[in-house]
């Protein structure tokens, strides 16, 4: 039976490392997402570790190999075995990336994007269709941040992440610091991006840290703090779409279990209320 | 060929060309390398060119997997020196690219190593880590009870080491320097001291734990692998008759330490 959690929950991705402090206090988290894939194997540890978790908090999963983008055939046995995973934890949903990862006999263990047209959405939703046939539960596509665009594209990165999940019928899983970090590295607005979302099929959203190169290009790799521009625009989103659910992602040079709660509570704290944004946007207008 | 493969096969082909390193503790992305035709599809702006965007997924690619290397090895890149360790992880990942179980990266680094002339302590130093690596991921078999117990007298038992059970020669104390390294302790440069024995290496829940083994029962354990109880009792005993008496003694150790195992029936 899946575990939900409340609209307004606010969640963390849950580390090995952060194991011991979490399962002795997971108060002020109201839910774990994990990546699928560490949990896939025989390993006893993984399992018995993701058993305590999932007696403590409802457990989301997080995927990082669907390929969704791909053009090798996608691997019905893996979505099947995330399926069997979802239904062992009473997972609410289970997410992935809009991006690919693997071409034949290579596996890039990244996040690689493509140029935005209409077949290629259409490609990715025909695929995405498939997954959620498979799956027993929700099925939230990720928005990729990117470091390159492609004279190819034909569409803007909204257009085309809606393009896949609205023709395969399924939901978003929004990464606001993605969309942040894809704006800065290209130079469009994220509000824009934002107007675009259809809140009401959100299942939840991540937050994260990002790192700046010297050049200027910005790199999401989830080893810092939300930074305040990608707190502002988290604020933005709440106020036009939210309630939704919220994930801290921490991924390298992790923090102490308090302090990642304490990046948590900042989520419940900076997020202001639901009417703030049209009420900022109309008076700026004005 | 479909439009998208074909830039993914470009992309690839760009993305997971080696870096270089022209002298210990610099790499370099070289642009050279880049197909020209995946260059010219990806739009520079902002100050930051076509090829520094693309280098920037091909430093990820190849920082990610040096990265999962040095986890994985870290008393191999402690007796080398990082700044030898990567180009060399490096070469490695060429020969030997990442498949879908990332766990599996470094299995075949040590005989790799070997085969390159590094040195025989970096080598047995790259043997340990994989053991310790292959020790934390293995699954793990029903722990035995009274019946299976009872069994084990009269040769019927299906008890077997436990898969995460690795049996290891070592030169050196690998293992406290290991420790040490893992809990980020402040430890002896170079090699740790001499210390020549047999080791087991073995998992309870998910600690792992490391201890010198007596030769015989080092023998034994490995015999343990090859053939069922009995066979190996009786071929102990052949040889050595004077450790049958300690069997009792190494069974109740092993119980507690979680050597043992059910085969499934």
């Amino acid at each position: 039976m899946s575990r939900t959690f409340a609209r307004d929950a606010v969640g963390v991705g849950l580390r090995p490392p952060h194991f011991a402090d979490a399962f002795q206090d997971p108060s002020g988290v109201d839910f774990f997402e994990v990546i699928a894939e560490n949990y896939l194997g025989t390993g006893p540890v993984p399992a018995a570790n993701l058993e305590k978790a999932r007696m403590l908090r409802p457990v989301a999963l997080h995927g990082v190999s669907l390929d969704l983008l791909g053009t090798d055939p996608l691997d019905l046995e893996h979505i099947r075995r995330v399926g069997a995973l979802a239904e062992d934890v009473g997972a609410p949903c289970f997410s992935d990336h809009l991006c690919w990862t693997r071409l034949d006999a290579w596996r890039s263990h990244d996040l690689l994007p493509t140029p935005f047209t209409e077949e290629i959405a259409d490609h990715a939703a025909r695929r995405a269709e498939i997954v959620q046939g498979l799956l027993p539960v929700p099925f939230g596509i990720e928005n990729l941040s990117s470091y390159a665009a492609f004279s190819g594209s034909t569409l803007t990165e909204w257009e085309f992440y809606k393009r896949v999940v609205d023709g395969a019928r399924v939901w978003r899983m929004l990464d606001i610091n993605n969309i942040f970090v894809s704006a800065r590295n290209h130079d469009f607005d994220p509000r824009d991006y934002l107007e675009s979302v259809d809140w009401d099929r959100v299942l939840y959203v991540h937050l994260a840290g990002h790192h700046i190169r010297p050049d200027g290009l910005r790199i999401d790799t989830h080893d810092a703090p939300v930074c305040e521009e990608v707190w502002d625009l988290y604020r933005d989103a709440w106020a036009l779409g939210g309630p939704f659910p919220t994930v801290i992602e921490w991924d390298d040079n992790l923090p102490t279990w308090a302090r990642l709660v304490e990046e948590a509570a900042s989520a419940r704290t900076r997020r202001g209320s639901p009417v703030s944004y049209a009420a900022r946007t109309a008076l700026a207008a004005a | 060929m479909n439009p998208l493969r074909d830039f993914q096969r470009r992309w690839m082909a760009s993305t997971s060309a080696p870096l270089r390193f022209p002298e210990p503790g610099r790499v370099e992305v070289p642009v050279e390398d880049y197909d020209g035709q995946m260059l010219s599809q990806i739009v520079g702006s902002g100050g930051v060119p076509a090829a520094t965007r693309l280098g920037a997924y091909r430093l990820q690619y190849w920082f990610r997997l040096i990265t999962l290397m040095q986890k994985d090895f870290p008393l191999a890149g402690h007796i080398l020196g990082w700044e030898e360790f990567n180009p060399l992880a490096a070469r490695y990942l060429q020969e030997h690219p990442p498949t879908e179980n990332l766990d599996r990266l470094g299995d075949l680094f040590p005989a790799w190593v070997r085969a390159h002339g590094t040195s025989a302590l970096a080598v047995e130093a790259a043997r340990v880590d994989l053991a310790w690596n292959q020790a934390f991921s293995a699954p793990v078999l029903r722990i035995p009870g009274s019946a299976d117990l009872e069994r084990l007298g009269s040769g019927e038992t299906s008890i077997v080491l436990q898969p995460a059970v690795r049996i290891l020669s070592a030169t050196r104390d690998w293992f406290t320097l290991r420790l040490g390294l893992l809990q980020e302790l402040s430890v002896p440069e170079g090699s740790p001291k001499p210390l020549r024995s047999a080791w087991i290496v073995s998992r309870t829940g998910s600690i792992l734990r490391a201890e010198p083994l007596e030769p015989l029962l080092a023998t034994f354990l490995r015999d343990l692998r090859r053939r069922p109880w009995i066979d190996a009792l009786e071929r102990l005993a052949g040889k050595h008759p004077e450790a049958t008496g300690s069997i009792p003694d190494w069974f109740a150790r092993g119980l507690a330490l979680g050597w043992w195992g059910v085969m499934a029936d």
